[in-house]
C-alpha cells in the first residue's frame, strides 16, 4: 500500500521489506505461529469469526435500530460512561463502510454480541475491554496484527502500561480511517496527528524540521513518522538495535541517487559516515554485538532525530558555527580545531582537504613502489633458489660449469 | 688462526628479547588493526567476535601499541649504549655498498652474474627491514596517537591532521603488513627458516650465504672489533647512563601523560531526546463513537449518588418488554441497575419502579 508516492509505504519498507527480508520472514513465521496458536485455542469466540463470516449474522441495520438512537449510554463497573450511540454517517464514511472491499458488519468486530439481549459487559473498565477488542482486528488484518505483537506498544501493554497505543488509538474504531491513498484522499499529516495524540512534543519538533515543513506542504518525498518508525512493527527507538540500524534507515533515502538529485543533496553521506570512526564502529557493533548499546554517534546524534534542519540553517546543530557545541555533547573538551577533523561528509580532494589528499597520494605512490621493489627481488630470488636446487639435485656430484651457480653452497 | 666454527653467535639475549616483544606487539597490532581497517569483511568480524567485541579489540590494540612504544624507547637507549659506551660500529647504517649489493644480487638472480655478492654483518635486505620498522613505528606511533586522542591532538594541530593521520595509519599498516609478508616471510621463513633471532646462533652455511663478508672478517680476526678497555667503558657509562636515564624518564613520563590524558578517551553519552510520551489526552474514552454533539453532553465519569427509584418512562411495558434484567441488569448495557440489585428478583422491579403516566412511543 502506498501513500501518494511509491517511495513510502504505510507499513514501512525499512524493517519489513529490505535487506533484512530473509531473516524477517523466518521471524515473522515463527511469531505468527506463536501468536495464532494461542488465539485459535484460547479465544474461540474470535476464532469462530475466522472460519468465514456467517451469512445469518445480524446486519448493521438491525443493530442500528437501537444504536442509532442518540444519547444511549451505559455505566461500566469502573463508573465510566460508555456511549452506545453510533452515527451511521461516521460508519458509512469509515474504511469499513460500504466502500470496503468486503462487507464488514458490526458483529464481525463485536463478535460476542450475536443477538439480543446482549451478554453483560465483560470487563471492569473501558480500556481493558478496548485492548481485548483490538484482538479482533487481527481476524482480518492478520499481517499487521502479527507485526504489532513485536512492537514497543504491544510490549508496554504486556508490561501493564495500558495507555500504550493499540489498533483503535491510531486507526479509530467506528470511524476507522482510510489508509489507501489510491482510493481515498489521505493526508499523510493525518498520520503525524495520530501519533501526536500521545507523542505531542515529538510531533511538534517534527513539524519544525526540514522533513516536517515539506510534509506540511504535501511533499510526498519526505518521511513522516511511520517511514522511520514502521507503523505496526514499531521498535523502541531507545533500544541498541534501533540505534545501531538508524544510519541505514536514513540511508534508505539519503543514499538514493534519484531522490536526492531532486534536492541536490549528496548521496555520499552514508558511505562517508561509515568510512569514518563513528560509522565504522557502529557498523561493527551492528554486525558483532547488535544488542549492545554504543555511544558512538549515529546520524541523529549530530543532526537531531525529529527536528532535523538543513546544515545551512542558522539553528542547525551541524551548521559549522554550531558544530563545536554539537561535538561537545559527547567530547566535552573539543575545540574549534577538533570540529575540522570531521570532513563534513565530503570525500577528501585537493581543493577541500589538501593534507588528507597529499597523504593519500603519498601512499598511492609509496606502496606500489615499495612492494614492487620487494616483489621483483623476491620473485627473482625464488627463481634463482629453485634453479639452484634443481641444479643440485640433477648433478649432485658433478662440480662442472653448472654447479658454479650453486657453488657457494659447498664452499 | 682458530678452528673453523660450525656455529656463530649472532644475537645476544637482549636483541632476541627485543625481537620477541616486537613480534608479539606487531602481530597483535596488525591483527587488531586490520580488522578495523576492513570492518565489512567477514573474517574481520569473526576475529572481532572472537576477541570479544570491538571495544575489547581496541583495548588490545592500545595495549600492544604501548608495548611497542616502550620497546622503541628502550631500543633507542640500548643502541645508544652500544654505540657510545661499547663503541660498537654502526653496522646497521646503509651505505653505497648496499646499493651495489642489491644490484649485484638482482643480476645474480637473473643469471647475469656468476656469484652472489658478499655481504656484511647486516645485508641490504636486513637493513631495509630494520629501517622500515623504524619508519613504520614512527609513523604508526604518531598517527596512532592522534587517532587515539584527537581532542588532545587538536589543541596543537589543525583538525585536518586527524583524517590525514587516519589515512596514513591505514595505508602505512597495509604497507607494513604486506612488506613483512613479502620480504620478511620470504627471507627468514620460506627461503630457509632462519632461527638465529630466537636461538642467537647462526650456522656456517647461513653465514656463507648471507654474510660472506662478515664471515671472512671473523675468520681474519678483524671482527668483532675489540671492546674499549674496562676503565674507558666505565667512564663512558658514568656519563651515558645518567643522561640517557634522564631522557628516558622524560620520554616515559611523556608517554604516560599522553596515554592517560582523558579528553577523548572518556566520552559522555549523548543527551536524551525529547520526552516521548506526552499525550494530549489519555487514551480510552471516548473513542469518537457517538455523534460529536452527543460526546460533549455525556460526562466521562458519572458522579456516584444514591438515586431514588425511577419510574419507567422510556418504553411501554408489555409482554415483549417484561424481562427487565435483559437490558437493565447490573453491568447491563442500558441504564444498568445498581450493583446492590444483583440479588433482586426480576418480577419485583415494578414494586419500586412504577409505570409512568406518559409513556413515550417509539
Amino acid at each position: 500500500m502506498s501513500v501518494r508516492s511509491p517511495k513510502f509505504e504505510v507499513r514501512g519498507r525499512w524493517l519489513g521489506f529490505s535487506a533484512f527480508q530473509k531473516r524477517n520472514t523466518q521471524y515473522a513465521i515463527r511469531i505468527t505461529l506463536l501468536i495464532l496458536i494461542p488465539i485459535l485455542i484460547l479465544i474461540p469466540s474470535i476464532a469462530h469469526a475466522q472460519g468465514g463470516p456467517d451469512p445469518n449474522r445480524p446486519t448493521n441495520e438491525q443493530c442500528l435500530v437501537c444504536h442509532e438512537e442518540p444519547g444511549l449510554s451505559m455505566v461500566l463497573p469502573s463508573n465510566e460512561v460508555l456511549p452506545l450511540s453510533i452515527d451511521p454517517g461516521i460508519l458509512a464514511r469509515s474504511a469499513h463502510g460500504p466502500d470496503a472491499s468486503e462487507e464488514v458488519r458490526c458483529v464481525d468486530c463485536h463478535n460476542d454480541l450475536n443477538g439480543y439481549p446482549h451478554p453483560p459487559f465483560p470487563d471492569v473498565d473501558f480500556r481493558t475491554w478496548q485492548l481485548k477488542m483490538s484482538l479482533v482486528c487481527g481476524n482480518c488484518h492478520e499481517d499487521q496484527a502479527v507485526d504489532r505483537q513485536d512492537s514497543v506498544h504491544a510490549r508496554l501493554i504486556a508490561a501493564g502500561k495500558f495507555e500504550a497505543a493499540s489498533c483503535s488509538d491510531c486507526h479509530g474504531s467506528h470511524d476507522v480511517f482510510w489508509v489507501d491513498a489510491e482510493k481515498h484522499e489521505v493526508d499523510r499529516m493525518d498520520q503525524v496527528d495520530a501519533c501526536a495524540q500521545c507523542h505531542r512534543t515529538i510531533a511538534d519538533q517534527y513539524k519544525l524540521s526540514v522533513h516536517g515543513q515539506e510534509a506540511l506542504k504535501g511533499n510526498p518525498d519526505v518521511p513522516v513518522c511511520s517511514n522511520c518508525h514502521p507503523a505496526h512493527k514499531i521498535q523502541d527507538p531507545r533500544s541498541a538495535e534501533f540505534r545501531l540500524k538508524s544510519p541505514e534507515l536514513c540511508a534508505e533515502c539519503h543514499a538514493d541517487e534519484e531522490l536526492m538529485a531532486k534536492y541536490d543533496i549528496s548521496t555520499d553521506v552514508f558511505d562517508t559516515y561509515v568510512a569514518d570512526f563513528h560509522g565504522t564502529t557502529v557498523q561493527i557493533f551492528e554486525s558483532v554485538e547488535p544488542g549492545v548499546y554504543t555511544n558512538k554517534a549515529v546520524c541523529s546524534d549530530c543532526h537531531g532525530a525529529h527536528r532535523i534542519l538543513p546544515p545551512t540553517s542558522v539553528n542547525s546543530s551541524v551548521m559549522s558555527a554550531n558544530l563545536v557545541k554539537t561535538c561537545q555533547r559527547c567530547h566535552p573538551d573539543a575545540n574549534e580545531n577538533f570540529t575540522k577533523s570531521w570532513l563534513g561528509h565530503y570525500r577528501p580532494d585537493w581543493e577541500k582537504y589538501p593534507i588528507v589528499t597529499a597523504v593519500q597520494w603519498f601512499y598511492y605512490l609509496v606502496i606500489p613502489i615499495t612492494l614492487g621493489f620487494f616483489t621483483i627481488f623476491v620473485g627473482t630470488d625464488i627463481f634463482r633458489t629453485l634453479k639452484n636446487k634443481l641444479a643440485r639435485s640433477q648433478k649432485p656430484v658433478d662440480a662442472g660449469d653448472d654447479a658454479s651457480e650453486g657453488g657457494e653452497d659447498n664452499a | 688462526m682458530r678452528e673453523r666454527m660450525r656455529e656463530f653467535v649472532r644475537f645476544g639475549p637482549i636483541e632476541r628479547l627485543e625481537h620477541l616483544f616486537l613480534l608479539i606487539s606487531f602481530t597483535t597490532l596488525a591483527i587488531t588493526g586490520l580488522v578495523q581497517a576492513f570492518p565489512e569483511n567477514n573474517i574481520s568480524l569473526t576475529i572481532i567476535r572472537l576477541l570479544g567485541g570491538i571495544e575489547n579489540t581496541r583495548t588490545l590494540h592500545h595495549i600492544s601499541a604501548i608495548v611497542l612504544v616502550l620497546l622503541s624507547i628502550f631500543h633507542i637507549f640500548y643502541v645508544g649504549y652500544k654505540i657510545y659506551v661499547l663503541k660498537r660500529p654502526l653496522s646497521m647504517l646503509p651505505g653505497l655498498k648496499d646499493v651495489r649489493d642489491a644490484v649485484d644480487l638482482l643480476r645474480y638472480n637473473l643469471g647475469l652474474r656468476r656469484r652472489p655478492p658478499e655481504m656484511d654483518r647486516y645485508n641490504f635486505g636486513e637493513k631495509i627491514e630494520y629501517w622500515a620498522v623504524v619508519w613504520g613505528t614512527l609513523v604508526m606511533g604518531f598517527t596512532g596517537y592522534m587517532l587515539w586522542n584527537p581532542v588532545f591532538t587538536t589543541r596543537f594541530l589543525p583538525g585536518e591532521f586527524i583524517p590525514a593521520a587516519k589515512m596514513a595509519h591505514r595505508y602505512e599498516a597495509i604497507l607494513a603488513v604486506l612488506s613483512i609478508l613479502i620480504w620478511h616471510v620470504w627471507h627468514v621463513h620460506i627461503k630457509h627458516f632462519n632461527k638465529s633471532i630466537f636461538t642467537g646462533r647462526i650456522t656456517l652455511e647461513e653465514m656463507e650465504e648471507e654474510h660472506a663478508l662478515e664471515l671472512k672478517r671473523i675468520q681474519s680476526g678483524e671482527w668483532p672489533p675489540p671492546l674499549p678497555p674496562a676503565a674507558e667503558r666505565w667512564r663512558r657509562a658514568m656519563l651515558y647512563v645518567p643522561l640517557a636515564g634522564l631522557m628516558a624518564l622524560f620520554m616515559l613520563l611523556t608517554t604516560y601523560y599522553v596515554f592517560t590524558e582523558q579528553t577523548a578517551i572518556t566520552t559522555v553519552p549523548p543527551a536524551p531526546v525529547e520526552k516521548a510520551y506526552l499525550p494530549a489526552k489519555p487514551p480510552g474514552l471516548p473513542t469518537a463513537t457517538p455523534a460529536p454533539e452527543m460526546a460533549m453532553e455525556i460526562p466521562k465519569q458519572r458522579v456516584l449518588y444514591a438515586p431514588g427509584p425511577m419510574p419507567i418512562s422510556s418504553h411501554p411495558v408489555d409482554e415483549a418488554w417484561a424481562e427487565c434484567s435483559a437490558c437493565h441488569a447490573p453491568y447491563g448495557y442500558i441504564h444498568p441497575a445498581p450493583l446492590d440489585h444483583a440479588d433482586y428478583e426480576a418480577s419485583a422491579c415494578t414494586t419500586c419502579h412504577p409505570f409512568a403516566k406518559e409513556v413515550s412511543q417509539r
